[in-house]
Formats: structure tokens, C-alpha cells, sequence
């Protein structure tokens, strides 16, 4: 199969995987989680080159994956509909300390989450201690604290 | 550009509605994912029992196949001629269709002579015992369908298809 249709199926495949799996998929990266994409690299770059180990083969690879990635950051800046498809929304999990509990299990995260967010981020010690845990696009919790006598 | 709310003192673009029905689109392609991968383990796209095919009559010439096979992957053929003489030399042979879309990696066992004919190649075998069966494997470079004739020189025809995954 000619390389740019090749490169081509294997981006829209890899981006149909990793959004059907969820935005927090890869925001915590176990041992087993780093061997399982070094495993998915492989698999992807055998379909990509096929028998073809040409410097030429190479580039017209890079250039139709970085290619395909400026067009859709194009399209993503000119439809929010389309952007929201493909990057998600932030969802609010803890709303003036009050865990939305409803939303947590649509994105699978827990009150341990929030808590290692919380002791990272802000060296908060206990959940209430928080007053906003938003799980932004990239699927990363940002933690807002309640602020000093507030 | 995403549109901004605000929620109590904290601005943010969060649409629930959208979340809502992006969770029923991701459960339904998640559910898509795993029948993906059923179908892929059964056979679907080569190599399980939905892809298993025998082609001819186990009594006769027969010819065991994978009806799915992928470009650059390799697929076996186990040719089966008609029991008879075994002392007499086996001349199959293969339509050119078959090299037209695929490259042919090896014949096992290795033929005595292949003859080239405008329509097909004649390959012939030197002895085959009665049971004993030929191996052809072949490398598919084009996706679609792979249609073929293969047979026995004066004897059974077979029609072959396969399709080819991309």
C-alpha cells in the first residue's frame, strides 16, 4: 500500500484507540502502561515502513503524520464542534468541595486520584481541603484549594 | 474557539451535554473495539476457524486455505492431489492470476521443474505418496479480492478466493 494512505490509516486508527479509551488513559503511565506503548510503536512502525527502509520512505511518513496533525489542529481552530470531538471537554468533579460523585465513574477516577492531584500539586493533606478538581482535556486533575479564611 | 462559562468563580468551557453524549458514543465504539478484536481472534482477518476454507472434495483433489489473508503477510495452501500412482511425477498448476497479486515465497517440497505457460504456471512434482500433500506459501501485495485456479494437469480444476486485507 502506497506509504502516505498507510500512514494515514494507522493516525486515524491510533486516534480512534486512545479516544475510545478515555482521556485519563495515559495520564498515569505505570512500568506496564510505558512497556505496552513501546509494544505499540513496534507494531505501528512495521505497519508504516511494511518492506520499505528507505531514507525517502522515512520522510514521506514524518511529513504526512506531521501533515495530518497540522490539518487537524486547522480544523480544530476553525469547528468547536469537531474540536470537542477530538480533544473532549473538562469536567468539573469537585464543585465548591462537593465530589460529584456521578462523574467520577463516567471517567473512571476515584478520590485517590484526586487526593494524589491535591498532594502533588498543592501539598494539600485531606479532600476537603479542595475546593474545585476539574479533569481538563488532556485528562490531567487540576486542583483549585479553598483559599486562606475562604 | 471552545466557548467559556462560568461556574460559581470558576470559568470553564466544561458542556455537559456534550460529555453526556460523548460517553454514549465512546461505550458504543468501546463495545465496536471488543467485537473488533472477537472477530480479529476468531478469524475474521486470517488465521482462525472463520478463515479456515477447504476447497474440493477430501476424497479427491482438495486444497486446505485461509480465505483471509493480509497484504504482506504470508498464506499457506496445502494441496492435496487425487490419491493415485504415486511412482507417476505430479504436474499442478496455478493461473497467472495468483502472481499478478501476490508473490509466491516457496513450494515445499521444492518442485522438480516449473513450466510457464501464457495462462498459468506448471509446477511438477516429482513423487507424492498417496496422503502426502504440496505447500504452497504466498506473500498477497495488493488488497481485494484474489481469485485463482489451481488444479491438477488433466484432472480437477478448483476456483480459489481469498480476500485480501489491506
Amino acid at each position: 500500500m502506497n506509504l502516505v494512505l498507510r500512514a494515514a490509516c494507522v493516525y486515524m486508527a491510533l486516534l480512534f484507540v486512545f479516544r475510545v479509551a478515555g482521556k485519563r488513559s495515559l495520564v498515569t503511565v505505570t512500568t506496564f502502561d510505558f512497556l505496552l506503548l513501546l509494544i505499540i510503536s513496534e507494531c505501528t512502525q512495521q505497519a508504516l515502513l511494511g518492506q520499505d527502509y528507505s531514507v525517502t520512505g522515512a520522510i514521506i511518513l514524518v511529513g504526512t503524520l506531521v501533515s495530518l496533525e497540522l490539518g487537524l489542529s486547522w480544523l480544530k481552530c476553525r469547528s468547536t464542534r469537531f474540536e470537542r470531538w477530538l480533544d473532549g471537554t473538562p469536567l468539573v468533579i469537585i464543585e465548591d468541595g462537593r465530589i460529584l460523585r456521578e462523574r467520577l465513574a463516567w471517567l473512571s477516577v476515584d478520590e485517590e486520584d484526586i487526593l494524589e492531584a491535591a498532594h502533588v500539586q498543592h501539598g494539600l493533606l485531606r479532600l476537603d481541603q479542595i475546593r474545585y478538581a476539574i479533569v481538563e482535556r488532556n485528562g490531567a486533575i487540576a486542583i483549585i484549594p479553598w483559599r486562606e479564611g475562604g | 474557539m471552545v466557548e467559556i462559562k462560568r461556574a460559581g468563580d470558576l470559568e470553564t468551557s466544561e458542556d455537559l451535554a456534550f460529555e453526556r453524549t460523548s460517553r454514549r458514543v465512546r461505550r458504543v465504539a468501546r463495545s465496536l473495539l471488543y467485537v473488533f478484536v472477537l472477530l480479529a481472534a476468531l478469524g475474521l482477518f486470517g488465521d482462525g476457524p472463520l478463515s479456515h476454507a477447504r476447497a474440493g472434495h477430501e476424497s479427491g483433489f482438495f486444497v486446505r486455505y485461509e480465505r483471509f489473508a493480509r497484504v504482506d503477510g504470508t498464506t499457506r495452501f496445502q494441496i492435496h492431489p487425487h490419491p493415485g500412482s504415486s511412482a507417476a511425477p505430479r504436474r499442478l498448476f496455478v493461473s497467472t492470476s495468483l502472481f499478478e497479486r501476490g508473490h509466491v515465497e516457496q513450494f515445499v517440497p521444492e518442485p522438480a521443474s516449473v513450466e510457464i505457460a501464457a495462462d498459468r504456471s506448471i509446477i511438477t512434482f516429482p513423487r507424492v505418496e498417496s496422503g502426502g500433500f504440496v505447500v504452497l506459501v504466498m506473500r498477497p501485495l495488493r488488497p481485494g479480492a484474489l481469485r485463482f485456479s489451481l488444479g491438477e494437469e488433466g484432472g480437477p480444476t478448483l476456483d480459489l478466493a481469498l480476500f485480501v486485507y489491506p
